[in-house]
């Protein structure tokens, strides 16, 4: 281990960028581009996030396309790093001049694209990396979100988990941006509406974390009231399957993102009981906001892929189809105009209506989804969910004042 | 939280089969590094492939079958990827730059990210533990999952059958002489590029064990493979880079690390692993076990 192993380390971060070139140049398309990852552990959110970009723009051309001009998306892969996805974002702004851009999947990688998006004046929507602190302390005029971002969904447990009697908490999530914070969320509005909940411990495996067993035993030696996560996808399926054979969830309430992708990725070693929420299950949708539209989205989706859309596609068609909708309300794909535009639209949101945008820190308002797992007899492909219900963003989304009360704060 | 008898067992238990998946896997890599001289990157991905083949496996054959197929299937299909790249890849470059090896099974690394994303896409698969294996013993008034016991005994027979292949086979042997000194062992007329193509093919195959035997109790998907390099890299280097007993130490400290590290300060486990190894570097550069370069 001398000293060339470390020139080594930085050629092997030279390689590690995986850029995927794009389509040849059409007669004057509008250019957007989606910043997602493809490659590594979260690859699944950022390729479903491009199929649902695809279809939106698929739809946009076939009816003529935005102004009539057709739209061309340009792919990036953000590998889940800040710094590529800031490069990235860059390079398509720069070389491409597109007109918006979508993404990325990860919160530490928002943070950092939104500077370069910022600096560039440029538009960039966020559809499946939500830290609220995108939006609120560095929030500017050209991010915006169409996900139901950290506070909201924390808020929202917090709200629908203290109308249960359990008193002591453990709360265990990824160690990163949206884990952190979003359980702070969490925390704040369960401590709010009700009054005795004391949080007796806290741990954060690192995102990525494949082995559970030392956090599975910690928590039971900590003998909780119940369980708080946010821990989502392959960690989620990992701690799931390997804290089962502790008899964990006989032990202890359980609350976590199961999602339609850890759902199906579970399959039968799914446990029925414990509490889920999510940005988008169609499965929810489609009972609570039910319509052709949806219906035909999913049938699309599955036709392209063979696989059920998770909210990561949903909400990535939406981000375009705010963005489209925008540049004809509009009249012109000129960034200022498309900014005014957006703030306080309407979305066409394949969710439901009464989606919105709100001025203030450019946030949806689109809230969280949460219901209890369990098989649903109609439909034997994986579990779903029953009891589901739909708390709204502005149900439990930060005051106006509040957004520039914290604004100010972290300015100092 | 208490420090009762039921937890302390469990704690143990926990490391135990931490421990025991890091052996199978890092015995693979300081396997490699001992005879080939190279830091194979691409041991994750083998790992990976394992896990993959195994979900397939299993998924195809359904039943109760399917685990104890893939438990040898996919340790020999990696074991062929193994041969693909030692012949194909490493052959080539013995000679290199240490620099030009770690970037040429780097290489390897994105090559195989996106092999399996092509063959098996990007979404997780998840199978389950065959019946016998799934349930759990009670132990004190804690249960403990008899799937993690089946992986720390597996991990116990591997270490003896390892041990009796290097002490006690002419293969074994030969393997030991090429760790001291290759070029004295080529001049005596012994089939080098062949020692070499059985390491690294038995340094595959143990990736692919462990796999296979991660395979129904996490999920399988991109990005296993560098969590496991680093986490292996670790236990090799304390163990020191080249030493099968040191592997076998290094796992199960680091295993302890994590079981008891968490329960005492959860902020810190990580960090007292990544510790552990300066310690060790400082004190004993070469690791517990290793020798120092000639």
């Amino acid at each position: 281990m001398r000293s060339k192993y470390s020139a080594a380390g930085v050629l092997m971060v030279l390689l590690g960028l995986v850029v995927i070139v794009p389509p040849a140049e059409a007669q004057k398309p509008i250019k957007v581009a989606m910043v997602n990852t493809t490659t590594g552990g979260a690859a699944l959110y950022g390729l479903a996030g491009i199929e649902g970009a695809k279809m939106a723009v698929a739809e946009l051309n076939a009816s003529g396309g935005v102004l009539g001009r057709k739209i061309e998306l340009i792919v990036r892969d953000d590998a889940a790093k800040p710094d590529v996805g800031s490069r990235e974002i860059r390079d398509v702004i720069l070389r491409e001049e597109v007109a918006a851009v979508f993404g990325p999947v990860s919160s530490g990688v928002l943070l950092a694209m939104s500077e370069v998006a910022k600096e560039n004046k440029t538009i960039l929507i966020a559809q499946t990396s939500n830290t609220e602190r995108a939006f609120v302390e560095r929030g500017h005029r050209y991010i915006f979100s169409v996900v139901t971002n950290t506070f909201i969904e924390g808020s929202a447990m917090g709200l629908y988990m203290a109308k249960k009697p359990y008193k002591r908490y453990f709360v265990i999530g990824p160690d990163y941006e949206f884990g952190h914070i979003q359980s702070e969320a969490f925390e704040r509005r369960l401590k709010e509406n009700k009054k005795d909940v004391e949080i007796i411990g806290r741990i954060w495996p690192k995102l990525g974390e494949t082995d559970y067993t030392s956090y599975i035993t910690a928590i039971i030696a900590a003998k909780p009231d119940a369980v708080y996560s946010n821990l989502f996808g392959s960690d989620l399926i990992a701690f799931t399957k390997q804290a089962k054979g502790y008899d964990f969830f006989k032990k202890f309430p359980f609350a976590a993102l199961y999602d339609v992708d850890t759902l199906q990725g579970l399959g039968k070693e799914v446990v029925e009981g414990v509490i889920g929420y999510e940005r988008g299950p169609f499965h929810v949708i489609r009972k609570l906001a039910p319509s052709q539209r949806v219906e035909d989205f999913i049938k699309k989706y599955r036709a392209a892929t063979n696989k059920y859309p998770s909210c990561w596609a949903i909400n990535s068609y939406d981000a375009v189809m705010a963005w489209a909708k925008a540049v004809k309300k509009a009249n012109t794909v000129d960034t200022e105009k498309v900014v005014d535009a957006l703030e306080g639209l309407e979305l066409d949101s394949l969710r439901g209506p009464g989606r919105y945008i709100r001025k203030v820190d450019h946030q949806a308002n689109v809230g969280s989804y949460i219901g209890v797992v369990a098989w649903d007899k109609s439909f034997p492909d994986f579990a779903l969910w029953k009891d589901a219900t739909y708390i709204p963003g502005d149900k439990v989304w930060r005051s106006e004042a509040e957004v520039l009360e914290v604004r100010a704060k972290a300015k100092k | 939280m208490t420090w009762d008898i039921g937890t302390i067992i469990l704690l143990i238990m926990s490391g135990l089969h931490h421990a025991s998946i890091l052996f199978i896997v890092a015995a693979g890599l300081t396997l490699v590094f001992g005879v080939l001289r190279v830091i194979n990157m691409a041991h994750g991905s083998l790992y990976m492939i394992g896990a993959f083949v195994a979900a397939s496996v299993i998924q195809q054959t359904g039943g109760a079958g399917g685990f104890w197929l893939a438990l040898l299937a996919a340790p020999v299909a990696v074991g062929l990827v193994g041969a693909v790249i030692e012949f194909g890849v490493l052959r080539r470059i013995y000679q290199a730059e240490h620099v030009v090896q770690l970037l040429a099974t780097y290489a390897l690394i994105l090559i195989f990210d996106d092999l399996v994303k092509m063959i098996w896409g990007a979404e997780y698969k998840s199978v389950s533990a065959p019946a016998a294996l799934a349930g759990s013993i009670r132990i004190g008034d804690q249960s403990v999952p008899v799937y993690n016991l089946f992986v720390i005994t597996w991990a116990l027979i591997l270490a003896a059958a390892l041990w009796l292949l290097i002490y006690r086979t002419g293969l074994g042997r030969l393997i030991r002489a090429a760790v001291e000194d290759a070029e004295m062992l080529e001049a005596l007329g012994v089939n080098i590029p062949r020692i070499f193509s059985s390491v690294f093919i038995i340094g595959a195959f143990l990736a692919g064990l462990g796999g296979v035997l991660v395979a129904p109790r996490g999920s399988i998907g991109l990005g296993m493979d560098l969590d496991i390099l680093i986490e292996a890299f670790v236990v090799a280097v304390i163990g020191g880079l080249g030493s099968f007993p040191g592997a076998l130490l290094g796992a199960g400290i680091i295993g302890m690390m994590y079981s008891f590290g968490t329960q005492i300060a959860p902020q810190m486990a990580m960090a007292f692993v990544f510790l552990a190894m300066v310690i060790v570097l400082i004190i004993r550069p070469w690791g517990l076990f290793g020798e120092p370069e000639r």
